[in-house]
């Protein structure tokens, strides 16, 4: 899946870490996530959505 | 460190040195066989005690962790477990034509070696 993480958090002026915190996972997954080599799980993509304050759809997109 | 890791080092660490100590100074006195059996055999297995609160550290950091590290740990640990049982199964065939016979207790101490080694291929996928 393609998203829109690193965007979102840069319009935060969020590091990693600081995304890492706020959903309660290790850095190392938010870097897995922005580059596309893990597909979060249906609670944490809603995390995520909330945490950003958007929709799943909004953050999320399949790979064409 | 985050608080998981921190408590896992402490408890596993811990576990370990009494391990250690137990195993030095036990194993020579169950050696001495004017003993009985049966305390013999409770001496040998007291390292088990600490080795269960090891485990126990290992559950909870699991448990601790985030999906994706559940994820990475799990898949090691699939491929630690059949690599050490494919192993040790073949290594079974060639004792029997007169190898020298493997010692039961460098079973586990190898399937974490390979899980560790497994680790870093696993991770390695995700960055």
């Amino acid at each position: 899946m393609n998203n829109r993480i690193k965007v979102l958090r840069a319009e935060r002026d969020w590091s990693q870490a600081d995304l890492a915190d706020r959903l309660g996972v290790s850095r190392q997954t938010i870097i897995a996530i922005e580059k596309g080599k893990y597909d979060p799980s249906l609670p944490l993509a809603f995390s995520i959505a909330r945490t950003f304050g958007q929709t799943i759809e909004d953050i999320f997109t399949p790979e064409d | 460190m985050n608080a998981a890791a921190k408590k896992y080092t402490r408890d596993f660490g811990l576990a370990m040195t009494v391990y250690s100590v137990v195993t030095l100074f036990l194993m020579p006195i169950a050696t001495d066989e004017s003993l009985s059996d049966a305390l013999r055999v409770t001496i040998v297995l007291t390292p088990i005690v600490p080795a269960l609160f090891a485990l126990r550290a290992v559950l909870t950091f699991y448990r601790a962790t985030d999906e994706l590290n559940q994820k990475i740990v799990g898949e090691a640990v699939i491929i630690s477990f059949l690599i050490t049982g494919l192993l040790t199964f073949a290594y079974g065939f060639v004792e029997l034509i007169g190898f020298p016979k493997l010692p039961v207790i460098a079973i586990l101490p190898f399937s974490i070696a390979v899980w560790g080694i497994a680790l870093k291929f696993v991770s390695g996928r995700y960055k």
